[in-house]
């Protein structure tokens, strides 16, 4: 189960990266039942795997890029359904991926049906973070480099996102976020 | 603080990031770093009454009743910054601070802002962020509600329009084509009608039943009489007696009522419901009938107005504007329809006429097309030839073979294939009789691929008569010169000799008879001249007694030289017939004369009348027998012709005109002659006139 949020980000990735008459071309081609996103509605895990492959083809995309510009887009969505939550989560990039362990662990309480990823932060310093991720699939990966991209993105400044790999035993990626200088929301 | 389990302040605080210590004397003596982060300015020192408000509940701030408190749920107010926290009020330790232990009581995660708190400045153990995420996430909720909600309205507001527009759409085709099955089914019925009210009546049906009325009335404009006269009804079978139909107005004058209103305006009428509607004056019938929807529509072409249709039901119809264009294409379809028909009477009128003149014409026509094939042969074609008009030659080749078969072998045919031209010639038939034909050919068009007409006139016997001509003008330019031959010759006797006075005498005398004779002769070819060109119109015809007649012509007949009288049998009472006396004496007389010259004073001359019927028809006789030379049947077949004389000695005397002047007159009087002889014997000639008598 997946809930509204990553639904979302897939069709405002595509509505902004092209136009609707696309998105509306993936769901005719998904063949999925799937038009409008409640936030708080859980929806097919398996809807928005074939909503993600139709994208891919009709985009001629690698699924992997498609998970990783919607874990960006991912971002934008979050910051407009939650503006105040997010807000509250942290005002700087190093603040916000502070929080983000303990506010998905909250998201879990509200949504129990929501598994996200397990997240933590290590190896912090002034100027860089290792986030660890721990989870096999790949293309939650690849959504979770895009996600770590467009929170950057957000907080502005000159962070990088730099994928240091995957590692298994626990199945695990890590990604070296690094930032110039405190950084607050663009 | 001592106890069970010690905190060190960093833990305390990080603990209870909100807590206040108070002392007896009501003075902060510890304060919680996020109050601190809150408002620096809230600090130890202050005074809890002056900085905070008690809210629930709503007690006076003393320092006992705080301490009274422990155990109770409170809200208390920072009035500086207007932060509502919610704890309780502890005392550890009997002689030590009332400790206040709570969170910012927070139900929009808005406030957060306001106060700058993040998350991170919340114990994780504190439920209020739950709450506030909770509160978040329905606000999301909600918001994405509406959001889908207006979409949905949006979207339902289009299918509403489409939905209109569909059913617009659904309707204005449904009309449309329900206006093309009507135009169809019109022109269909018209195309079947054999006439101008068939027709009338085929569009009033085909309008009812295919508009879905009940009932039709059609009035078409009378021109000689200026108004609407009713032509055709039409009704489903359950209303066929009603009033509606049997009462409806036979005429209606031009803006008498709403057909003559549509009829004066050329505008259609529609009445949703007749029932309550001033405009139907028939309201009791429309009320009888059941009827609500009528309409009244123009049949016009050319901006003329040539009747007007009326329909009515017994539901609520709506009206169809487009339906006056239909009635436009319908009635110009119907003009063309009455045009045509008017062209069609006049040319079967024609062809009638034509055929007819054609069927009685005596002569032959045949007609073939360019292909050669035969398209007309008359009734007298067939007659001519014999021919079966089931084994007609059918084609032009063919007819040139079968013409040629009847024709003269002696004589070339020239086919009527082989002409490229108009051509007249004649030809002779030795089959299926002799006669002699005229032909004509007229090509129609030029050249060989045109048609042609082929007309065969019999001049058999216009050849005959051309001969009779010659023949007759022959014997009677000879007739006439003979006695002037002996007139002219004596003439030149008395002129250039003298002759003793008893020879002049005999002279003169044979002049005279030969003179005398000349005047007969003439005198009776202008009697025979005079019934040809007259044919009978100059006769005095009357009723009249037939015995009369016949014994003054009996009684005036002087034969010199001849003493013997006419033995008369008749009867007392005398026949009456139509006839004119003086040429029936005449033929009488000529009879008479006859059997005096050709019986040379030998035998008796009888004459004797008889009755006789003749079909339905009663005739009177008269019988003029004597017993003279008699004739052999040649002669008799040839009695009647002029100038023919029984007599080849010259010795009787006679013109041979007399027998055809008697026969001319007789049939002039619609009676016959009949000749009966034996050579050597005598001979019998009887005239027979109708009686006029029952």
């Amino acid at each position: 189960m997946l809930y509204a949020l990553a639904h979302k980000a897939l069709e405002q990735m595509v509505c902004r990266t092209y136009d609707r008459a696309m998105w509306d071309s993936i769901r005719r081609i998904a063949d999925v039942d799937l038009d409008k996103f409640i936030t708080s509605e859980g929806y097919p895990r398996a809807g928005y795997e074939t909503l993600r492959r139709a994208a891919a083809f009709r985009l001629g995309l690698p699924a992997e890029e498609v998970s990783r510009l919607t874990g960006r887009e991912w971002m934008g969505v979050f910051a407009e359904t939650y503006g105040p939550w997010m807000r509250a989560l942290g005002g700087t990039l190093p603040e916000f991926l502070r929080a983000l362990p303990n506010a998905l662990t909250r998201m879990t309480l509200v949504t129990p049906d929501y598994g996200p990823p397990r997240y933590a932060c290590i190896d912090e310093t002034d100027r860089s973070v290792r986030l660890v991720i721990y989870e096999s699939n790949p293309l939650v990966v690849w959504f979770a480099l895009g996600l770590l991209e467009g929170i950057a993105r957000h907080f502005g400044g000159e962070a990088t996102v730099v994928p240091e790999g995957t590692r298994s035993e626990p199945q695990r990626a890590v990604f070296r976020i690094e930032w110039q200088a405190e950084t607050e929301p663009a | 603080m001592s106890g069970p389990i010690t905190l060190t302040p960093e833990a305390f605080g990080e603990a209870f990031p909100f807590h206040i210590a108070i002392d007896a004397s009501l003075r902060l003596v510890q304060v919680g770093v996020t109050l601190t982060k809150i408002d620096p300015r809230l600090a130890a020192g202050l005074d809890f009454a002056e900085r905070f408000a008690m809210r629930r509940p709503a007690v006076d701030i003393r320092f006992d009743t705080l301490a009274g408190l422990a155990g109770t749920l409170v809200l208390i107010e920072d009035r500086a910054t207007g932060l509502l926290l919610r704890g309780q009020f502890v005392r550890p330790q009997a002689d030590g601070p009332v400790l206040f232990l709570g969170s910012p009581w927070i139900v929009d995660p808005q406030q957060l802002g306001a106060y700058g708190l993040k998350i991170s400045d919340f114990p994780i153990h504190d439920p209020l962020m739950d709450l506030l995420q909770v509160v978040q996430v329905h606000r999301a909720t909600v918001n994405d509600v509406k959001q889908l909600a207006a979409r949905l309205s949006a979207q339902r507001g289009e299918l509403e329009r489409k939905n209109e527009e569909l059913a617009s759409h659904y309707l204005a085709t449904h009309r449309a084509e329900r206006r093309l099955a009507l135009q169809y089914a019109v022109v269909r019925s018209l195309t079947e009608s054999d006439s101008v009210p068939e027709a009338i009546a085929a569009i009033l049906r085909n309008v009812g039943e295919t508009l879905g009325w009940h009932v039709g009335l059609a009035w078409m404009h009378d021109r000689q009489r200026g108004e609407l006269r009713l032509e055709a009804t039409w009704a489903v079978s359950e209303l066929a007696d009603d009033p509606i139909v049997t009462r409806a107005p036979l005429t209606r004058a031009f803006g008498q009522g709403p057909s003559g209103a549509v009829w004066q305006s050329g505008e259609p009428l529609f009445i949703r419901d007749a029932r309550d509607d001033p405009r139907y004056p028939r309201g009791d019938d429309a009320r009888g009938a059941e009827i609500r929807s009528c309409m009244w529509l123009p049949v016009q072409a050319d901006r003329a107005t040539l009747g007007v249709i009326a329909l009515f039901s017994r539901e609520l119809m709506e009206d169809d504007p487009g339906l006056s264009a239909a009635m436009e294409t319908i009635s110009r379809s119907f003009t063309q329809f009455v045009e045509r028909k008017r062209q069609e009477d006049q040319l079967a009128a024609l062809t009638g006429t034509l055929n007819a003149i054609l069927a009685l014409a005596p002569d032959a026509l045949v007609a073939f097309d360019a292909k050669g094939d035969r398209t007309y042969a008359n009734t007298a074609f067939f007659e001519l030839t014999d021919l079966d008009p089931a084994d007609q030659p059918a084609a032009l080749p063919e007819f040139d073979a079968m013409l040629a078969g009847l024709c003269d072998p002696s004589v070339p045919y020239l086919p009527v294939s082989g002409m490229v031209a108009n051509h007249a010639d004649t030809l002779e038939l030795v089959k299926p009789r002799r006669v002699v034909l005229a032909r004509s050919v007229r090509r129609m068009g030029s050249g060989r691929s045109s048609g042609c007409v082929v007309y065969l006139r019999d001049i058999t016997h216009d050849r005959e008569v051309d001969r009779m001509k010659s023949e007759f003008l022959s014997t009677a330019a000879h007739e006439l010169r003979t006695p002037m031959t002996g007139i002219h010759g004596y003439t030149e006797l008395l002129l250039t000799r003298h002759f003793p006075e008893p020879v002049r005498m005999d002279i003169l005398d044979t002049m005279y008879r030969q003179s005398t004779q000349l005047v007969n002769m003439i005198n009776e070819l202008l009697d025979l001249a005079r019934i040809e060109a007259r044919a009978g119109h100059d006769l005095k015809i009357r009723r009249q007694a037939i015995v009369p007649i016949v014994r003054g012509v009996v009684e005036a007949l002087h034969v010199p030289n001849d003493t013997r009288r006419v033995e008369l049998k008749l009867p007392e009472v005398s026949p009456l017939a139509d006839v004119d006396a003086d040429k029936f004496g005449q033929a009488l007389t000529n009879v008479l004369s006859n059997a005096y010259k050709y019986s040379a004073g030998k035998g008796a001359i009888r004459l004797w009348m008889s009755a006789r019927n003749v079909g339905a028809r009663f005739e009177t006789g008269v019988h003029i027998a004597d017993e003279g030379i008699g004739m052999t049947p040649e002669q008799v077949a040839r009695v009647f012709e002029r100038f023919y004389r029984a007599d080849t000695s010259g010795t009787i005397p006679g013109t041979g005109l007399g027998m055809s002047l008697v026969r001319e007159y007789i049939e002039l009087m619609q009676g016959s002659v009949q000749v009966a002889s034996r050579h050597g014997e005598g001979t019998v000639v009887t005239i027979w006139v109708p009686r006029a008598d029952p």
